[in-house]
């Protein structure tokens, strides 16, 4: 019996190979349906669209609204998506629309939040970058990260209880993490406790090395405070530090300079700030300096012309204006001493004006009127860019039910 | 509400029970978690390196002992604070009045009351003001009830004195909260003529100065006054609700100085709105003084959180105020700032009077120098004292050579308005800046006595030679503690001290400039009022004189122009110079 089913076994070996042949090719038919189908998914249009927002924002946005139209059930991260697109595209309003819808915001990812935040900042998206801050705070995983990168952001718009409690809660959570109390010493410099501010810029210095990007910024944050505070001997190692570092940064030249004008040293004071001005010439706070270094110097026509440098760059600067009439006035040109003096009381009580609406909108933040009027102050200052931005987000208010509000 | 009937009633009910002025237990509102960390800012927790207590250890080389103790003065100025309200109105704090009440040479010391505040509804009670009898020898006694100033004349800050009805002795003016009083001096019982003098007002006025502004011969009353404030609806401010705090001036509006025009017939009219004192502002001081040197008193207000103003003098009304163009109004970058104490004098040697500011938190004091023309600059970083008080909130002020070198030294006494939410704390430590040749200020307070090596909340001071040694004493006044009496342990050997008496209504040579020679440079003091955080000072000239000298020439340009030379004067002694007695000088 054997031989014949042995027979009959070698006889189908052609076609068992046929049909080996057959399942292969079907396998790899379905192998290739499900990757054309899973490269062409929903799901995977999303991940497409993030991939490609930087690049190609509008295609992005195609990719993200094609998957809302699918109900792929990841609504949330296809608004989130478009919004940032829509930021890309430099439609404001269509993202805060694109915001509005995001409607389980822990359904996308904390790294997603946080490039949100960070692009509406440099879309100087007040409103949206305040409002995703809002919604980002509330998650609750990678709190240490998602804390570090938000507290020094809604340090002025959270109340003071609720500072304290988030500071405290990346107090506990920071441990050797430079970034973390760079944060805090942001936040705290930011709510006026400079004390504390202080206490944790050290604690980031401690945990970083000047050769990284942390290590400077948490230095020269500290230096900044520490003259501010009038402590220049303390400042000055930390200056010096970075300086080393980053031996032709103009930012600590710069600082460097003004502790050296603070002590007296007029001399090295000017050499650091001429060649700051030498690599650049707009270089603004380091132009009032040496215009100021020269009227001490009696240096009179040098530093009228820093100022009118100044001036040329920036005509709404109220401190250039306020010295240049010093200046004037010494030299016999009251009229032009007048001019600059009055421009400057204007500038000056305009920028008042501003801290007195931003008190207001602390306590009216879903009134459109105070958005308005900043705008007007900032159209005075010849700001029109802040004044767009507070245009703009006046009239999204007007328009839109956010969350996170 | 009759503010003076109430208060005498707490007063005597406080009698009956056996209280004293003195508080028996005021919370300590400091909170020590607040601390610079850094080496530099270690002086206002860690003085020497030592301990930090408030110990009078007087060590070899300082300037000043506390003889608090032994003079005979005893008075805490009251804020109210242990109501725990946490109201504005207690941290302003209050002054010292150094004016010869008696006429007999001594410059006898008035000190404010100050006052309490009802832990329940707010009310304001004023309490009585304390005026001390100078004996010499830096020992004073307490003749309050003699004088009949024993009643409380409101919430009192300071006092100013001038003899206003030019009958030969000091009259008195009590600044307030509320109700101001004028007290005229009839041979050293003081009445109060408030009513009939028409100064009857309710505001709240923060300092004063006499000064003949008008120059016809009578001294006019300028009073600075600060915000609107209703005690009994004060709220207060802190950003967590279980940490209550003050509340910064700028939460209030602003009120309008006024100056009261003397008649010359014991009244005065005011003539605020004609000399143009429409602007409001939040004003904590001013100064009078010759400043730009043309024969005319300029007024300096100091504004805390305004612009400070400059009225130029002169022949007509409205007054002109020309602070920022004189670049005396605002700080070098053109912003307002939180302006407190005042004093001129000559910091750099070239005859001409500088102004000196103290300011709050994160600011620079500020040192404008005279320029001449009617122009300043501030020259606060150049003089080396950039950062210096940034991190302290400065009061009373002051210019006086304290250590015999003939330059004036700068003196800044510092203390909080906020009890908790300050970047420094409520107690802080005071400086005195030694003029280094008037060229640059250093940082000397750790060896100017041990007051300078405590920390304390500050407010008003006047200095002045007490004891007739030449050296200059100093009196502070700080907020629910003791006034301090500070003596100069290191008089010069020799000296000189000047006082003057113009014609017509400027009794005290307010306005001229005394000048002599020594120490190979010519020295020029500006007679002055106002000076410090709401306080008087007598305006005196003192000299250090080089040590084998007999005697001295001095000269004086008086306010009406006319320049003397006074010749020959002895050494070692106190001078009163009076216009038209002198060698006519071109």
């Amino acid at each position: 019996m054997s031989p014949p089913n042995h027979r009959v076994a070698s006889n189908d070996q052609p076609q068992s190979r046929k049909h080996i042949a057959s399942i292969s090719v079907v396998v790899a038919v379905v192998v290739a349906s499900v990757g054309i189908w899973w490269y062409m998914s929903p799901g995977r249009w999303l991940q497409q669209a993030e991939l490609i927002l930087v690049s190609d924002p509008a295609q992005a946005d195609a990719l993200a609204e094609a998957a809302i139209n699918a109900n792929t059930g990841k609504l949330s991260q296809a608004w989130l998506i478009r919004c940032r697109a829509q930021l890309a595209l430099e439609k404001p309003l269509e993202a805060l629309g694109a915001y509005a819808l995001i409607k389980q915001p822990d359904q996308c990812a904390v790294s997603d939040w946080c490039a949100l935040i960070e692009e509406a900042q440099a879309a100087h998206h007040t409103l949206l970058t305040d409002m995703a801050l809002s919604v980002v705070l509330r998650l609750g995983s990678e709190r240490a990260r998602i804390l570090t990168i938000v507290l020094p952001l809604k340090a002025n718009t959270l109340s003071e209880p609720e500072v304290l409690e988030l500071v405290q809660e990346l107090r506990r959570l920071a441990g050797t993490s430079a970034e973390s109390w760079r944060a805090i010493g942001v936040t705290e410099q930011i709510r006026g406790r400079f004390a504390e501010s202080l206490e944790a810029y050290r604690q980031a210095v401690t945990q970083s090395d000047v050769s990284q990007r942390i290590g400077v910024s948490s230095r020269r944050e500290l230096a900044q405070l520490l003259i501010v505070l009038g402590q220049f001997s303390a400042a000055e190692p930390l200056v010096a530090e970075t300086l080393d570092a980053q031996i032709t940064c103009s930012e600590d030249q710069l600082r460097l300079a003004q502790l050296r004008q603070a002590t007296g040293d007029q001399v090295n004071a000017e050499k650091l700030l001429n060649e700051v001005l030498l690599k650049e010439p707009d270089n603004l706070p380091a132009r009032l300096l040496r215009g100021t270094l020269f009227v001490e110097l009696h240096q009179l026509t040098n530093a009228q012309d820093d100022f009118e440098h100044c001036l040329r760059v920036a005509p709404f600067h109220d401190e250039a204006h306020y010295r240049m009439s010093q200046i004037l006035r010494r030299q016999g040109n009251s009229s032009g001493a007048a001019k600059h003096l009055q421009e400057s009381r204007r500038v000056a009580n305009l920028k008042l004006r501003v801290l007195e609406i931003n008190r207001r909108r602390e306590t009216s933040l879903q009134d459109p009127q105070i958005l308005e009027e900043m705008a007007d102050v900032y159209d005075a200052l010849g700001q029109s860019n802040s004044s767009s931005e507070w245009r703009r987000a006046a009239e999204a208010l007007r328009k839109s039910t956010i969350p996170g509000q | 509400m009759n503010w003076a009937f109430v208060a005498w009633n707490v007063l005597l009910l406080s009698t009956l029970l056996g209280c004293s002025n003195a508080p028996s237990s005021i919370p300590v509102p400091v909170s020590e978690t607040r601390s610079w960390l850094d080496p530099e800012g270690a002086r206002a927790q860690n003085p020497s390196g030592e301990n930090t207590s408030n110990e009078d250890v007087v060590e070899p080389n300082d300037w000043f002992e506390n003889v608090t103790k032994q003079s005979g003065i005893e008075m805490i100025f009251r804020t109210g604070r242990e109501a725990e309200r946490q109201t504005i109105l207690e941290t302003v704090g209050g002054g010292v009045c150094l004016f010869d009440a008696d006429g007999d040479g001594a410059l006898d010391l008035y000190c404010p009351g100050g006052g309490v505040i009802d832990r329940n509804n707010g009310s304001v009670t004023g309490l009585p003001g304390k005026l001390y009898r100078n004996y010499g020898g830096c020992r004073f006694s307490d003749i309050t009830i003699e004088s009949g100033l024993s009643l409380p004349a409101g919430y009192s800050h300071g006092a100013v004195a001038c003899d206003f009805d030019r009958d030969g002795d000091l009259d008195l003016f009590v600044f307030c909260f509320g109700q101001s009083h004028l007290y005229c001096n009839s041979s050293g019982v003081f009445v109060d003529v408030t009513d009939s003098a028409g100064l009857t007002t309710n505001s709240w006025d923060t300092g004063a100065v006499f000064a003949d502004v008008t120059g016809d011969g009578w001294p006019d009353l300028y009073v600075v006054t600060y915000v609107e404030f209703d005690p009994l609806k004060s709220q207060p401010c802190g950003k967590l609700p279980n940490d209550p705090d003050v509340c910064p001036p700028q939460n209030y509006s602003p009120l309008p100085d006024r100056l009261y025009v003397n008649r010359g017939d014991g009244t005065f009219e005011d003539q605020s709105d004609l000399a143009g004192l429409t602007e409001p502002s939040r004003g904590l001081g001013v100064l009078a003084a010759d400043l730009n040197q043309d024969g005319w008193i300029d007024l300096y207000v100091a504004n805390d959180g305004d612009a400070n103003l400059l009225y130029w003098g002169g022949s007509e009304f409205p007054l002109v105020e020309g602070g920022l163009a004189a670049g005396v109004a605002v700080n070098a970058r053109g912003a307002a700032e939180g302006s407190m104490g005042l004093d001129v004098g000559d910091v750099d040697g070239d005859g001409r009077p500088d102004i000196v500011v103290t300011n709050f938190e994160l600011e620079d004091n500020s040192l404008y120098r005279n320029l001449g023309a009617g122009q300043f600059d501030h020259a606060t970083t150049q003089f080396g004292l950039a950062g210096a008080g940034r991190a302290y909130v400065g009061f009373g002020t002051g210019l006086y050579d304290l250590n015999g070198d003939n330059w004036p030294d700068w003196y800044v006494l510092n203390g909080h308005v906020l009890y908790r939410t300050g970047q420094s704390p409520f107690l802080q430590p005071s400086f005195v800046f030694q003029n280094e040749y008037g060229r640059r200020f250093a940082d000397v307070g750790t060896q100017a006595g041990s007051f300078f090596r405590q920390r304390h909340a500050a407010r008003g001071s006047a200095v002045a030679d007490l004891d007739g040694d030449g050296g200059l004493e100093m009196i502070v006044s700080e907020l629910e503690e003791p006034i301090t009496f500070l003596r100069h342990r290191k008089p010069p050997t020799a000296w000189i001290t000047i006082s003057l008496t113009a014609r017509g209504g400027n009794p005290m040579g307010l306005g001229a400039d005394v000048s002599l020679d020594a120490f190979q440079r010519r020295v020029t003091i500006p007679m002055r009022g106002g000076v410090s955080f709401a306080s008087h000072v007598d305006p005196q000239a003192s000299f250090a004189l080089e040590p084998n000298r007999q005697s001295a020439d001095v000269s004086i340009r008086w306010l009406s122009g006319l320049r003397e030379i006074f010749r020959g004067l002895t050494v070692s002694q106190h001078h009163r110079l009076r216009e038209g007695m002198g060698d006519e000088s071109p």
